[in-house]
């Protein structure tokens, strides 16, 4: 029989955390201590299990270490506690699911979009670089990717749709790629909005290490939405208008 | 010259193949030192009229996508909405017709046209009545009048949904696909739509009515989905 019209119980599914054999698309945690888990990522669980949400009913043990790892307040909206004993599988959209180790109080930024769960040993960082959260510590985290991730080691550049994430690396600094603008018609063609798509990228530089997912779709960019809304209100007038008149021609143009 | 790196990605090094052209926004990541400018836009070589009209006639078949070109010396990894890719080399030259919109990348080597798939046999019948009847058809399909054709040495990387299968074309083994999992074809091969449907048969065809028959010699690419790009 193969694996993939295998029946599962909680005796054959993967002890110790591992992906449903034979599917990248899911991943089983063993469940003794509580995790931290995206909204939704649910699939299905056996044994006794709560799942809390951050903003609302936390108490006393619980409420305490959330408050010591969690520090993303932008973030506080999309992760749940669940705590018990049992079985606890997790998907993603039809996602390939991963688990990553970070070991020795080691440090690793990641896009908030694609981190599916992490163990409370982790700390949650709100990140720089807007849309990504840094997660520091010693223990086991899950993120899902559009096709499998590549690992790559620096000097990269990187489509910034792509980028899951970096560790111990420095943080990206953006690159510019306009050498082509140097004749007059080529600057006119800029000015009306021929560009090569590929122009921006995150240049990484230093040691370190680079995730990269199969393609440049982003798996949701309601975090980058949210931290650019987060930051309206201090703006004048003037920088209202430039930024509205940004957005109408960036709509323009995908019509 | 490209290589597959997983199912959906594909890396070239532009040291040993020269400048890539390939889809606006493929582009994953690079090492080294690559370039990227629009690829045919006014005033970049070429005529500007030429460039313009060109364009122009292009946006109107329906066979164009913004592309870019890749020059420089390094490392570039290309993928596509989660799509898989397929590379398809023409070490001894060849003419390989695709979609625009299947069409990832190719190196400098290979020509790009816009080709008339009616003329390949649309399967219409000959004249202006043919002609007609053959553009009915692919709009019935969603297969274009008009599909691109790159001819020359080299090699591309085409995508599709839910991966490829490649079929074998002789003259003695004609194949028939579904036109909407039809991805590209290798090599003379002659398509030739054909409708099952009749005023007699009209609703109860069992669903496949339209078929494209694949004749000649080369490789017929069919994706494993009726996914549409």
């Amino acid at each position: 029989m193969s694996e993939l019209d295998t029946v599962w119980n909680p005796h054959t599914l993967p002890a110790g955390g591992d992906n449903v054999p034979g599917n990248q698309y899911s991943y089983c945690i063993d469940l003794i201590k509580p995790w931290f888990l995206s909204k939704g990522a649910m699939i299905a669980h056996y044994g006794q299990m709560t799942f809390t949400s951050l903003q609302q009913g936390l108490q006393g043990q619980l409420l305490h270490m959330v408050a010591q790892q969690f520090s993303a307040p932008l973030y506080l909206g999309d992760y749940v506690v669940a705590e018990g004993h049992g079985k606890l599988i997790i998907g993603d959209r039809g996602n390939d699911i991963n688990a990553y180790d970070l070991e020795d109080n080691g440090n690793l930024t990641i896009r908030a979009a694609n981190l599916l769960a992490f163990e409370p040993n982790l700390a949650l960082q709100q990140s720089i670089v807007p849309g990504f959260v840094t997660l520091i510590g010693t223990g086991r985290f899950l993120a899902s990717s559009n096709g499998p991730v590549m690992f790559v080691e620096p000097p990269v550049r990187v489509d910034p749709e792509a980028l899951v994430g970096w560790a111990d690396c420095p943080s990206p600094s953006h690159h510019y790629d306009q050498a082509w603008v140097t004749g007059f018609v080529a600057a006119a063609g800029r000015a009306f909005g021929v560009s090569s798509g590929e122009e921006r990228q995150f240049d990484f530089t230093g040691s370190g290490t680079v995730l990269v997912q199969s393609s440049e779709k982003v798996l949701d960019d309601q975090h980058v939405v949210r931290s650019i809304t987060g930051q309206l209100p201090g703006l004048s007038a003037g920088g209202l208008h430039q930024i509205n008149a940004q957005i109408q021609q960036q709509l323009g143009q995908q019509q | 010259m490209f290589t597959k790196v997983n199912g959906k990605v594909a890396s070239i090094d532009l040291t040993r193949s020269g400048p890539v052209i390939a889809r606006r926004g493929a582009m994953l990541f690079y090492t080294g030192q690559v370039f990227f400018q629009p690829h045919q836009i006014p005033g970049m070589g070429g005529s500007m009229m030429g460039g313009l009209a060109g364009m122009a006639g292009r946006m109107m078949q329906g066979e164009h996508e913004a592309t870019m070109v890749a020059q420089g010396n390094g490392t570039v990894h290309y993928g596509f909405r989660g799509l898989e890719v397929e590379v398809v080399e023409m070490p001894q030259g060849g003419e390989l017709r695709v979609e625009a919109s299947r069409l990832l990348a190719y190196t400098q080597g290979l020509q790009a046209s816009i080709v008339s798939t009616a003329a390949s046999g649309g399967g219409g019948g000959g004249g202006l009545m043919g002609a007609l009847r053959s553009a009915a058809s692919g709009v019935a399909t969603g297969q274009g009048m008009f599909t691109t054709q790159l001819s020359g040495v080299g090699a591309a990387v085409i995508l599709g949904h839910g991966g490829f299968i490649t079929l074998q074309v002789a003259p003695n083994r004609p194949v028939t696909v579904d036109p909407q999992a039809f991805a590209a074809a290798l090599g003379p091969v002659q398509t030739n739509l054909r409708s099952t449907v009749s005023l007699r048969n009209m609703g109860r065809t069992g669903g496949e009515a339209f078929q494209l028959d694949c004749t000649g010699q080369g490789v017929v690419y069919v994706q494993a989905s009726e996914h549409r790009l």
